[in-house]
């Protein structure tokens, strides 16, 4: 079973920097901003404790700024006395980002701002400086890796069938905020076509690996991550190189089509938020099969039996598994919601 | 049903894990030591009769960040802390690192670490190492859960870091610059990536217990292990002592993707003996990354769990360089090769993933694992140690009798008229000159001694023979396609037509 109804639980990291951020309990939408703050430029040390007179873990006590707050030229960090006043003072313009157990001053000026939204529609259930959680009921389909910030947007087709590779050709400006389906495959060109065009995310059995190191850089891995940066976002259902959507998998696509949806590339899942009812059944789908060079993955179908301790030309002995385009390792051979 | 000499059978089941599966043994527990009777592949849920079975598996993947002095013998001694321990080096942050506080912040979060290991080993360094943590205060303290940080060094330092960790659970470890210090990194590390699973031996511990065991026997033992998704090289001498490198995520098969993102695609092409592209093969490795267990159907997949396997255990002696124990744990008389490079089907890819990934200087007799049969001895040592006792009387017996010699391996420099002895014969044939790389038919014990060098050298050879190897050090591996397939098919041919004329 692939596709599923119900609850699933998101979690959103921050950068650091949080200014804004939503409590526990409150309700937010997919494509809502979840999160902002400011990019912080390199910080100015300030010694509190000793110009104040006061211990280091004491700076708490007497200071005037909540660390994360705004601070201008000038601005009373920390204070003791009251006629003969021992005070000290922010030096630039910025944010106060930390305050260290010795008891200085770190204010760094702002450089720049960032927003997190919520790739969930739900209620926040865990909220800190560094994530946000978000719980909702929706739609959802297991892929195995994807890539770039978390899209949201309508979910429309690109393909006509689930075994064609996405044309760069069929993607255009009239496709922007939405989120695409390729077929069996989406090459680097329509990733970067569509990134270019506004389109919020991509998903598709495969991608190829060298594509995905051409958007990524070279660091990136076959369990893909989550980025900040301005990137496409691009989801794999299946696999790398070429994948062939299960009918299972690519009707449900189809009939999503025009629904709010969206990729939260941590989990590497898509999220389609329409109604329980918008699906006859979750049918079973069929298992996938790697192909003997590790080129691709494809659905496992037609006849299929199993042939024994079976020599294969790699001269590696193995349970094999007939199937119409010859006999692979059992080992080979998994269900589509298998742990991978 | 009776063992062998008589004695009741007390079956005991053995599973240790692979990537998705166990490799299921069923062991006579009984008198005087346990024997391994059978084993089986089965799902990692598969109920036994066994009400304790004995579990390897690979434990939590533990993500570690250091902070350290800018000090080399610092740095080195928190490599090798971290390499003892199997948890993956996520971040090496030093306190003369160029980058502002907020971007050091910004990458121990991104980073996002399970354990912050701190050194400071003299007090007049102590500030550098006081903002490396605030910066990890700054970027850390607000995630659930926070990073623990272990402290060690100078005592004063380490109190001073300890105090300004506030917020942040704090342990005081040993100096890692003593071996006692590892040790307790090390133990410590292995309690985090154990989790719940109390009781489970972990693969690095199965594998080092194992080096104790076959080093008892009073020679130095090296036992290589490249598995999918980690990577070992463990020394152990005849007292018991220990130096071990346990890299993950990184191996040839789960973890084939971060394989060529340490080595690069490069680095792992150039042992394919066959022309193919970047983008084909990056396809392969992602695919065999996500699909746990994958049996190499075409001798292409095969050709990349190979070279995978080659440039895991490479990259694991260069970690060992930059620890500074790579020297202990490139050669000892003794190797024994297991996980998935002990599991081809040809013994000479085996052997050359040893003899080129480790790229020894010294002779040595190489041994292979069949069916992660020596790892489970190792992991029912690591158990009754655990217990505090002492298994080598018991179990190494066992280990003894799986060992079969695969190769007696020869490295050499030649002279310009070497001969090659064998025995106190010489052996025509093959010309023994810079570069030659040969295997001489022989089993059994050998003597071997090349004239015009310092070779006069014992060991034991077996399907493989005696493998000569005169190529030098660092390989020379011919960048075009054009000379390096040649060169890298001549050397698989050397190897798999002496374990063809063995039968």
């Amino acid at each position: 079973m692939a596709w599923r109804h119900g609850r699933s639980v998101v979690e959103h990291r921050l950068p650091l920097g949080a200014t804004r951020r939503p409590v526990v309990g409150e309700a937010v939408r997919a494509g809502d901003v979840l999160a902002s703050g400011t990019s912080l430029g390199s910080p100015v040390r300030v010694d509190g404790a000793e110009r104040v007179g006061v211990e280091g873990a004491d700076v708490g006590h007497v200071a005037r700024v909540q660390v994360g707050a705004n601070v201008e030229p000038g601005t009373v960090l920390a204070r003791t006395g009251r006629r003969f006043a021992r005070a000290v003072t922010a030096p630039i313009a910025g944010r106060l980002v930390h305050r260290s157990a010795g008891g200085s001053f770190y204010i760094a000026p702002v450089t720049g701002t960032w927003r997190v939204c919520a790739a969930m529609d739900g209620v926040v259930t865990r909220s800190d400086d560094a994530s946000v959680s978000v719980e909702g009921v929706a739609w959802s389909l297991p892929g195995i890796a994807a890539y770039g910030p978390d899209a949201i947007g309508e979910l429309a087709l690109g393909v006509d069938a689930p075994t064609d590779e996405l044309a760069p050709g069929r993607v255009d400006v009239r496709l922007r905020g939405t989120i695409l389906i390729g077929g069996a495959r989406i090459a680097a060109e329509a990733i970067t076509r569509a990134h270019a065009c506004g389109v919020a995310g991509l998903v598709a059995g495969a991608a190829p690996a060298g594509g995905l190191r051409v958007v990524y850089g070279d660091e990136v891995t076959a369990f893909g991550g989550p980025t900040f940066e301005d990137r496409p976002t691009v989801l794999c259902l299946i696999g790398f190189g070429s994948g062939p959507l299960p009918r299972e998998i690519y009707l449900p696509l189809v009939a999503f089509s025009g629904n709010r949806a969206a990729i939260h590339v941590a989990s590497g899942r898509l999220f389609v938020f329409a109604p329980a009812a918008a699906l006859d059944s979750e049918g079973d789908v069929p298992a996938l099969v790697l192909a003997g060079d590790f080129g691709g993955v494809r659905p496992l179908e037609g006849r299929t039996s199993l042939t024994g301790t079976t020599r294969f030309a790699s001269d590696v002995f193995c349970e094999g598994f007939a199937t119409d385009l010859g006999v692979v390792p059992v080992p080979n051979v998994l269900p589509f919601d298998a742990a991978r | 049903m009776s063992g062998e000499q008589g004695q009741p059978l007390r079956r005991g089941t053995v599973d240790v894990a692979l990537e998705a599966r166990v490799r299921r043994w069923t062991v006579n527990a009984g008198t005087p030591g346990p024997t391994l009777l059978e084993s089986a592949i089965v799902a990692a849920d598969e109920p036994t009769d066994d009400p304790a079975p004995l579990r390897v598996s690979y434990g939590e993947h533990l993500r570690v960040a250091v902070l350290s002095t800018p000090e080399a013998p610092i740095e080195r001694a928190l490599r090798r802390a971290v390499l003892a321990s199997g948890a993956e080096l996520v971040l090496l942050l030093r306190s003369n690192d160029p980058r502002s506080f907020v971007e050091r912040a910004e990458a121990l979060r991104a980073a996002a670490p399970d354990l912050v290991l701190a050194l400071v080993g003299e007090r007049r360094d102590a500030d550098g190492a006081v903002e490396l943590v605030e910066a990890l205060r700054a970027g850390c303290a607000g995630r659930s859960p926070a990073p623990r940080v272990v402290v060690a060094g100078d005592a004063r330092s380490a109190l001073r870091l300890k105090h300004s960790a506030a917020g942040l659970a704090v342990e005081l470890l040993p100096d890692p610059q003593r071996r006692e210090g590892i040790t307790a990194f090390a133990h410590r590390a292995r309690e985090f990536r154990r989790g719940t699973r109390h009781g489970a031996i972990l693969r690095d511990e199965a594998l080092e217990d194992l080096a104790r065991l076959i080093a008892s026997a009073g020679t130095e033992a090296l036992v290589v292990d490249v598995s999918g998704g980690s990577t070992s090289v463990v020394r152990a001498g005849p007292d018991g002592s220990v130096v071990a490198a346990h890299v993950a995520p990184l191996g040839a098969g789960i973890a084939a993707d971060r394989t060529v993102v340490r080595a690069g695609l490069d680095g792992v092409r150039r042992w394919i003996p066959w022309g193919i592209d970047g983008p084909t093969l990056l396809e392969r490795v992602f695919n065999r990354a996500r699909w746990p267990d994958a049996v190499p159907a075409e001798a292409s997949a095969l050709a990349l769990e190979v070279a995978l396997a080659h440039e895991a255990l490479a990259h694991v002696i260069a970690e060992a360089e930059a620890a500074g124990i790579a020297d202990l744990l490139r050669d000892a008389p003794l190797t024994v090769v297991t996980g998935t490079a002990a599991s081809f089907t040809r013994a000479a890819h085996t052997a050359l993933v040893v003899i080129d990934g480790l790229s020894a200087a010294g002779p040595t007799t190489l041994y292979r694992d069949r069916e992660e049969a020596l790892v489970a001895l190792g992991a029912i040592a690591a158990r009754a140690r655990a217990g505090g006792n002492d298994p080598s009387p018991t179990v190494a017996p066992e280990v003894a009798r799986l060992l079969a010699p695969l190769a007696f391996v020869v490295p050499v420099t030649p002279a310009r008229r070497s001969r090659l002895r064998v025995d106190g014969n010489d052996i025509e044939g093959e010309p023994l000159g810079p570069g030659a790389f040969f295997s001489v038919p022989h089993s059994g014990a050998a003597h071997v001694e090349i004239t015009g060098t310092t070779v006069d050298v014992r060991g034991t050879s077996g399907p493989l023979g005696i493998i000569i190897d005169a190529r030098g050090r660092p390989l020379p591996l011919p960048p075009r396609d054009a000379e390096r397939i040649p060169t890298i098919v001549r050397w698989f041919a050397a190897l798999d037509q002496a374990a063809a004329s063995a039968g």
